[in-house]
């Protein structure tokens, strides 16, 4: 997730492009990230001790670790630490960009505090989006959204981060009192205490790759069958949902999702841009009541 | 090999389902993609197993479910649903649905319901 606001600035500042940033993606699932950039990334070794524990790395038999420690640079709860941070997607995709010459290392707080300011986050802000828990990054680019909405918003961020990708992430959302819908897949669910009408819009692709992720299919184009594919996830989330409010005995029933060429929804609208690698779509959702 | 008859609205849906139950040695005779369908192919083919979605336009699962059972009191047939549907779930286990399969499909949830049956 904190990938999308490096992102966002290394691109502003022309350091790569959209297409590149996607190819990074893929690069970063396949990378492992080594202990030595962490170290240093968390300001807890220096890159000169990060180096001086590499060279040593040629000529023994020993693990990064072991050596920061027997070198007195690092603790064994560091250490313990850094493994447990090992499975960070930031730092992975610092890796990424280091590797691939994009940044330095020694830059890469300075980014971070950049990025910072270009998203108007704070540091809390930042650490939460860095270890993508989905609960504390809604609130952030969900300001004034009825509670409801950012709680279906939380079922669709998880659920496309578990089915279709681990990168997904948003932008800020928007209220609107009536949107115009342009080719989105659409679906009402609702019962005697409310109703919702969600719908999902393509914006710059990003229906395609959730419909070939979700369907394990290659889908090149909106068109009927990957339409049908994004309905069928879209009615997954929403019935994931609405588990969640049977749980409180509110009672809502899904209605068959359809595709809407153009069309008008009125009432409290809520657009939130979802990123899906380098594309995007629109998820709005609306409350009729 | 035990027939298969699959009804759903969604043609990524009944893919998936398909590819699972193939796997398993199941035979998917037929996919029908609304109620109407369903029943007119339910007739015709007459297969050991119906996989029913509860939600789909035209004619719903559980009308669909309603028409097989009347026809046969002994039809088997699978109701699938999205998450927290409780009282359609309800209404589908009155008139007469053997069993449930809740989307997202789980291989190893779709493979017990069927051993069930078999059993």
């Amino acid at each position: 997730m904190i990938e999308y606001c490096i992102a966002n600035y290394l691109i502003e500042e022309g350091r790569i492009t959209n297409e590149q940033f996607g190819e990074l993606l893929n690069k970063q699932d396949a990378a492992r990230v080594k202990l030595g950039l962490i170290a240093v990334s968390e300001g807890l070794i220096t890159k000169a001790q990060a180096d001086e524990i590499n060279r040593l790395q040629m000529t023994r038999d020993a693990r990064f670790g072991d050596i920061a420690v027997d070198l007195g640079y690092l603790r064994e709860d560091q250490i313990t630490m850094l493994l447990r941070m090992q499975g960070s997607s930031y730092h992975a995709f610092l890796q990424v960009l280091t590797d691939e010459g994009i940044i330095k290392l020694e830059e890469a707080d300075e980014i971070m505090k950049k990025v910072r300011l270009k998203e108007g986050l704070s540091t809390a802000d930042i650490d939460a989006i860095k270890e993508g828990v989905v609960e504390r990054i809604l609130p952030i680019y969900m300001q004034d959204i009825p509670q409801p909405m950012i709680d279906l918003a939380g079922v669709l961020l998880r659920t496309i981060v578990r089915i279709a990708d681990r990168h997904a992430f948003i932008e800020k959302a928007e209220i609107y009192s009536s949107y115009e819908l342009k080719y989105a897949e659409v679906q009402e669910f609702g019962g005697e205490t409310g109703k919702f009408v969600t719908a999902y819009e393509d914006v710059h692709g990003g229906l395609v790759l959730l419909a070939s992720a979700f369907a394990k299919e290659a889908f090149k184009h909106v068109d009927e069958d990957s339409l049908d594919a994004v309905g069928e996830f879209e009615n997954i989330v929403n019935g994931l949902y609405c588990s969640k409010l049977s749980k409180s005995d509110i009672n809502f029933d899904l209605e068959p999702q359809h595709t809407v060429e153009s069309g008008t929804v009125t009432g409290v609208v809520c657009v939130l841009p979802v990123r899906i690698r380098n594309k995007k779509f629109n998820f709005i959702v609306c409350d009729k009541i | 090999m035990r027939s298969v008859l699959i009804v759903d609205d969604s043609r990524t849906s009944r893919k998936i389902l398909r590819t699972i139950l193939e796997q398993h040695g199941y035979n998917i005779v037929g996919e029908a993609g609304d109620g109407e369908e369903g029943f007119l192919m339910y007739k015709k083919l007459n297969p050991d197993y119906v996989t029913m979605d509860i939600t789909m336009p035209k004619l719903s699962g559980l009308e669909c479910l309603s028409l097989i059972r009347k026809e046969n009191p002994s039809a088997v047939v699978v109701m699938v649903t999205a998450a927290g549907q409780k009282e359609k779930m309800i209404a589908a286990i009155k008139e007469g649905a053997a069993e449930f399969i809740t989307k997202p499909y789980e291989e190893k949830d779709i493979i017990n319901v069927f051993e069930r049956l078999e059993g």
